[in-house]
């Protein structure tokens, strides 16, 4: 067991800070619900593993170029040449080597205090912490693969550096081991001309309630591209929030939201534009099944004097059951005259004229639906680099699609 | 077997407008029957009651496939047994491909899943035969085709599934003349004791490539003459005009707008004007 005396002050001042932190105010949803204060965390070390165990090996779709992050601890790392030049880093490796640069990133991090009381409460239980930095004009080809999993309650938080000039494309898996509290938060910095394409997959098991937070800062001539496919099981509440900090960046937030049974997601994605000739893209492409409550948030801000920016912002949703509720609701918030922005969102059935054209050709209304469906989400589907990850996440869908 | 198509004393609805109003018609295998009309006589309303498009409510009359009753049956049903429509306005469907599409339909059709190979080898003949582009299978379905294309890609979807009887909506209207050839060989292609058409055309052009067996004149939501293919000749020549001299028709088409809206609006505005 872990006493890091520095470490943990640090998190108890955060959980004196929590004595007046709000959840933030989401409609009519009562946050309390989810009860995400809960979360008992505890620090537990663990061993690298030369083969997976199967019930870790089943949740994996793609074993080229993958790091397994379990409860804390990198467990297992496959990854070829061309990853030599990236660090990544858990919390436990950065104490056992003594760590300065990454100790020091954290000790400013959990310093910070901040209004959200779902942030506080990571910071306060925070006992899974993996960094990757990516260095300078180093561009990296190939997808790496995080899969990042729970057997335990997770405080959790990833911080990724694009140093100038470099590229990365990531994808994160999110998945629970057990019936578990998982806040998860990343910070992902991508610094001039650099280039992160961002994709994660979040499959959490039923009765694991979580919140995600994503963080993305991006400078100048730089840009940003999440792909995120929210396809948990239980009750969730994502955040993503792009800060356009630098001239001429550019972010997408594209986003395919699953919510079926008797979920509740909340999704708030911000795109804050705070640098002239900004670009940042807000796509929703949503599913809603059974008794399951979406609610969409988009914000499109464009602080003053931030000219030459653009915003556009556009969330679909299909809903496939009269008991099923949507709320979504697309937000511009413009303080700049010489800027170009647009939003829409729309909410409806399957198509019934594509639907009636697909079956006239002998199609079961089912698979009809189902392309048309798969068909709504192949903007985002085509974002995602690795074939094997990409026909688990259809499939996915398709089980999801398929349950009564 | 021969299939067989038969139509008997069918009406339909939509939203309470009564479209077709009493239409027999049989066709089958080896027979190619055309049905002509002015516009909005019903033809592509009765297309579609055939086919089964839920829009539509049969209020009376029985539609027949091979004898049994399908009057009820859902759509997807209907084209399982062998029945096809290719419509005149066919359907966009963006995210799908055309591949992806044809594949499955085929093997619900079938109930056999169909080996790729196979598939691919068949369809990229069927492709070039329509002088389609060779890309068309990883394009989405119909997603930004001309209207040309998307007539052939009807005609494409009918050489793929086979059926045992088609029926053509207006699958000529929008071709230029190179693709009217090449449809209609195509079509002509699929004449056999197990393949029965309904063609609905305005012109007498494709039938240079098809030579039907059996003319029909819509109007009214009914088929008002039926004859040879001298009929389409006269047609062509002279217009409906004389048809509806010899049948004492005035308006032939099947809705026709009431007189009074116009007034009633008229007066309303009247009243505003006044009271101001
Ligand atoms: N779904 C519908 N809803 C409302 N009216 C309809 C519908 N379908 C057909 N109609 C009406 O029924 C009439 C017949 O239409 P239909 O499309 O069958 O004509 P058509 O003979 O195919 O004409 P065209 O030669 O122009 O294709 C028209 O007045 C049309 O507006
Ligand atoms: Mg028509």
């Amino acid at each position: 067991m872990y006493k890091d005396s520095q470490f943990e002050s640090l998190k108890n001042k955060q959980s004196i800070h929590l004595e007046t932190t709000q959840y933030p105010r989401i409609g009519k949803i009562k946050m309390e619900n989810f009860a995400f204060d809960n979360i008992k965390t505890s620090l537990v070390k663990e061993d690298k593993v030369s083969e997976l165990p199967d019930e870790i090996k089943s949740k994996i779709d793609d074993f080229e170029n993958i790091i397994v992050f379990k409860d804390g601890n990198i467990i297992y790392t496959n990854l070829n040449e061309n990853f030599n030049s990236i660090k990544i880093t858990s919390l436990f490796d950065a104490l056992d080597n003594n760590d300065q640069e990454v100790l020091s990133l954290l000790e400013e991090h959990l310093q910070t205090l901040n209004d959200d009381r779902l942030v506080t409460l990571n910071k306060t239980h925070l006992n899974s912490f993996l960094y990757i930095k990516v260095p300078r004009n180093q561009i990296i080809k190939e997808t790496l693969k995080v899969y990042i999993l729970g057997s335990r309650d997770l405080a959790h938080m990833t911080l990724i550096n694009l140093e100038t000039n470099s590229e990365l494309t990531i994808v994160e898996h999110l998945e629970s081991l057990q019936s578990i509290r998982f806040n998860y938060i990343s910070e992902t910095y991508v610094k001039d001309n650099a280039k992160l394409n961002y994709i994660a997959i979040d499959r959490l098991s039923d009765n694991t309630t979580a919140f995600i937070g994503r963080n993305g800062y991006v400078q100048n001539d730089a840009s940003l591209v999440y792909a995120l496919g929210q396809l948990n099981d239980g009750n969730t509440l994502s955040k993503n929030h792009i800060k356009l900090i630098g001239r001429n960046s550019y972010a997408e937030s594209r986003n395919v939201l699953f919510t079926d049974k008797d979920n509740t997601h909340i999704v708030l994605i911000n795109m804050e534009h705070l640098a002239p000739y900004s670009v940042g893209f807000i796509n929703n492409h949503g599913i809603v099944k059974d008794k399951g409550y979406l609610f969409v948030d988009g914000v499109g801000k464009i602080h003053r004097g931030m000219n030459g920016s653009n915003s556009q912002q556009s969330t679909s949703i299909i809903n496939l059951s009269d008991e099923a509720r949507v709320n979504a609701n697309p937000y511009l918030l413009i303080d700049e005259y010489d800027v170009n922005a647009g939003h829409g969102a729309a909410i409806g059935k399957v198509n019934e004229d594509q639907l009636y054209y697909l079956m006239s050709r002998g199609l079961y209304k089912r698979d009809a639906e189902k392309l048309i469906i798969f068909g709504f989400l192949t903007p985002i589907l085509e974002l995602i680099t690795s074939e094997n990850i990409k026909t688990s996440f259809i499939n996915t869908i398709d089980k999801k699609l398929s349950d009564d | 077997m021969k299939p067989k198509l038969e139509i008997k004393n069918l009406h339909a609805s939509v939203e309470d407008k009564e479209i077709l109003k009493g239409v027999d018609l049989t066709v089958q295998g080896g027979e190619f029957h055309v049905i002509m009309g002015p516009n909005g006589t019903g033809k592509s309303t009765l297309a579609s009651v055939i086919m089964g498009n839920p829009k539509y409510t049969v209020t009376q009359g029985q539609i027949l496939l091979n004898d049994e009753d399908i009057t009820e049956m859902p759509v997807d049903e209907r084209a399982r047994k062998g029945l096809f429509l290719a419509m005149q306005y066919p359907q966009e469907v963006p995210g799908v491909t055309n591949s992806d599409f044809i594949r499955t339909a085929i093997q619900a059709r079938t109930g056999q899943t169909v080996p790729l190979y196979k598939f691919i080898m068949e369809y990229d003949r069927a492709i070039e035969r329509l002088k389609m582009n060779s890309d068309l299978p990883h394009r989405y379905l119909n997603d930004g085709f001309s209207g040309g294309e998307k007539k052939r890609n009807e005609i494409l979807q009918l050489l793929m599934l086979k059926p045992n009887i088609a029926i053509l909506d207006e699958i000529d209207s929008g071709l230029d003349v190179d693709a009217l050839r090449i449809v209609g060989d195509a079509v002509n292609s699929m004449r056999s004791e197990t393949f029965g058409c309904l063609m609905i055309t305005h012109y007498q052009r494709i039938l240079d490539y098809i030579k039907p067996d059996r003319v029909h004149v819509m109007m009214q939501g009914r088929i008002v003459k039926s004859g040879g293919i001298e009929l389409i000749e006269k047609i062509d020549k002279e217009g409906y005009d004389w048809i509806k001299d010899e049948l004492g028709i005035e308006d032939e088409r099947v809705i026709i707008e009431e007189e009074n809206a116009r007034p009633s609006l008229l007066g309303e505005c009247a009243t505003r004007k006044a009271l101001e």
